[in-house]
């Protein structure tokens, strides 16, 4: 990666971790969500894992995040087993999940120290949201949110982004345009980036490889070299992106169990906690 | 464009620019706004001035407004209206700290910690089916009639609205907040102060204004049982001495009180609740 770092947030340039994902399976109860999954992503490496409503896919992110614990095969970060929650890896969930009764600057210094704070107001300067910072979360439009949910994850500078379809709830534009600016952030800050999506054109857009998940393990792994910044238009994506979508839909639709992927396993327990 | 003092546009006379009629008739339609509501109060208020002035209305049973407005200053004059007053709102006011600082702290312990949910919880909701004033009898038998007593229902009265409140607050705080709060690194204490406390916040406020609304009634009832101060003393006596004017006098402070104390919970509202777009 050639690309003159302009926009480097607070530190030093981290770097990606490595992940291994070695026979991962995590079952509810009876039902098995994810089975025999393996997968290795690279440091630095941009991935995308797309799938139907169901496949599972969140279930693997929740668990690379180490929200959850598998029930079969292990996860590892850098030849380290992910036990739970790591302080290198930070998640953008599909809601932007703001605190609604702080503050725009104040979300996105949550959890990092008073030293540091300055860096919350440099980070949202780079998502386009310097002019915002005293402003109420309920005050901003649903890709400013996503904005500076994006500023939170990143000034902690995590090494892993794991992205849970952030940009679902927007519209075509906003997403575009925040796809030109993740896309930005991931090259400047060269973190392992794990997107997961159900848009093809995001995941053929942003992504150096695509993985499918179907019936819960991996299903296709599709490598992207095309140049970037992508373009929308180009004949070879659009190719691309019409390969990996008629593989999606040649698999007939799950069972109809209503939101799997949404399902609420409860919190997992790491010691104690609040009763909610 | 904001310093256009000296433009002027085609439909604007500069002979008369210099006076700011438009800003004067504004002026004038926001005062009629804020005024009409009190047409009514005035127009029923000088009706029954007048109907008492003209004996359409017997002074023994209500008195004209002005000779209210009388018997109030002279209170005031005694200086024995805020006697009563600080009595009664002393009462109050300890009644609702005992009360809703229980409360809001059981509330909380049995809202955060499922053990204290699961051994509290159903015997607080058990007791809360009994009535603060079917308490009364025993409450006299207990504690006769003095302080203790009044405070012992009032406490009893507010306990609960706060109690609830607080509960499902903190329940329904959402539950993807707290998960990002978790995997943003905040420790347990973090999560509550950032998190838990201020997603409840809006339900104990409601449970605030509930009990404030409780808080006058009960005091009120223990006040006209027996007492030897505060207002409902004030209006009990001047009951056995057919002084009416006296009697709509402790009427009209229990008002104010009332209002009082839920403008301050209003104000409350508007400070801790100032993110949310219903309060802004």
């Amino acid at each position: 990666m050639t690309h003159i770092t302009s926009t480097t947030p607070a530190g030093a340039f981290s770097g990606g971790v490595r992940l291994d994902i070695q026979h991962l399976g995590k079952a509810y109860g009876q039902r098995q969500v994810l089975h025999n999954t393996v997968l290795t992503i690279e440091p630095g490496e941009f991935v995308a894992i797309v799938g139907r409503s169901g496949c599972g896919k969140s279930t693997l992110l929740r668990l690379v995040a180490g929200l959850e614990g598998p029930t079969q095969g292990k996860l590892q970060v850098n030849g380290q087993d992910v036990t739970g929650l790591r302080t290198d890896t930070r998640i953008m969930f599909q809601e932007a999940r703001l605190l609604p009764w702080q503050r725009v600057a104040d979300n996105v210094a949550l959890g990092l120290p008073e030293s540091h704070h300055d860096d919350a107001v440099k980070v949202l300067a780079q998502v386009g949201l310097g002019d915002r910072l005293n402003e109420w979360p309920a005050k901003l439009s649903g890709g400013q949110r996503q904005r500076v949910a994006l500023a939170r994850a990143l000034v902690h500078n995590p090494r892993l982004l794991l992205l849970d379809e952030p940009l679902g709830a927007l519209d075509a534009l906003t997403r575009i345009e925040m796809h030109a600016l993740i896309e930005q952030l991931w090259r400047d800050n060269g973190f392992t980036a794990l997107l997961v999506t159900h848009d093809v054109q995001e995941a053929v857009a942003l992504a150096d490889r695509v993985i499918l998940i179907e019936d819960g393990t991996v299903a296709l792994d599709e490598r992207i070299d095309l140049p970037r910044p992508r373009s929308r238009g180009d004949a070879k994506f659009a190719a691309l992106e019409k390969r990996i979508l008629d593989r999606v839909l040649q698999h007939p639709d799950e069972e109809p169990t209503p939101a799997n992927d949404e399902a609420w396993p409860g919190l997992p327990a790491h010691g104690l906690r609040w009763a909610i | 464009m904001e310093s256009g003092v000296f433009q002027t546009t085609w439909y604007q006379d500069p002979q008369e620019s210099w006076f700011p009629w438009d800003k004067l008739l504004s002026f004038a339609q926001a005062v009629f706004q804020r005024l009409l509501p009190w047409l009514v109060p005035v127009l029923l208020v000088s009706v029954w001035q007048i109907s008492s002035v003209q004996g359409w209305i017997s002074v023994r049973v209500l008195p004209a407004p002005l000779s209210v407005v009388d018997a109030a200053w002279a209170l005031a004059e005694s200086g024995e209206l805020w006697k009563h007053v600080q009595i009664s709102a002393g009462r109050a006011l300890l009644g609702l700290a005992v009360g809703g600082g229980l409360g809001l702290g059981l509330g909380l312990l049995t809202g955060s910690i499922r053990w204290a949910e699961t051994l509290l919880d159903s015997t607080i909701q058990m007791v809360r089916n009994i009535p603060a004033l079917a308490l009364i009898p025993l409450v006299i038998l207990w504690f006769g009639i003095d302080e203790t007593a009044k405070l012992f229902l009032i406490s009893v009265a507010v306990f609960f609205p706060i109690y609830i409140n607080t509960f499902h607050g903190i329940r329904n705080v959402d539950l993807g907040l707290i998960e990002m709060g978790r995997t943003y690194g905040l420790s347990q204490w973090g999560l509550y102060r950032q998190i838990i406390l201020p997603g409840a916040l809006s339900s104990i406020l409601v449970g605030l204004r509930f009990s404030l609304g409780l808080m006058w009634v009960i005091l009120i009832v223990a006040e006209t049982i027996s007492a030897q101060a505060g207002i409902g003393y004030l209006t009990m006596n001047a009951r056995e001495f057919l002084q009416t004017d006296v009697v709509l006098v402790g009427i009209l402070l229990y008002a104010i009180l009332g209002k009082l104390a839920d403008v301050f919970a209003k104000g409350l509202e508007r400070y801790w609740l100032r993110w949310h777009p219903g309060y802004q």
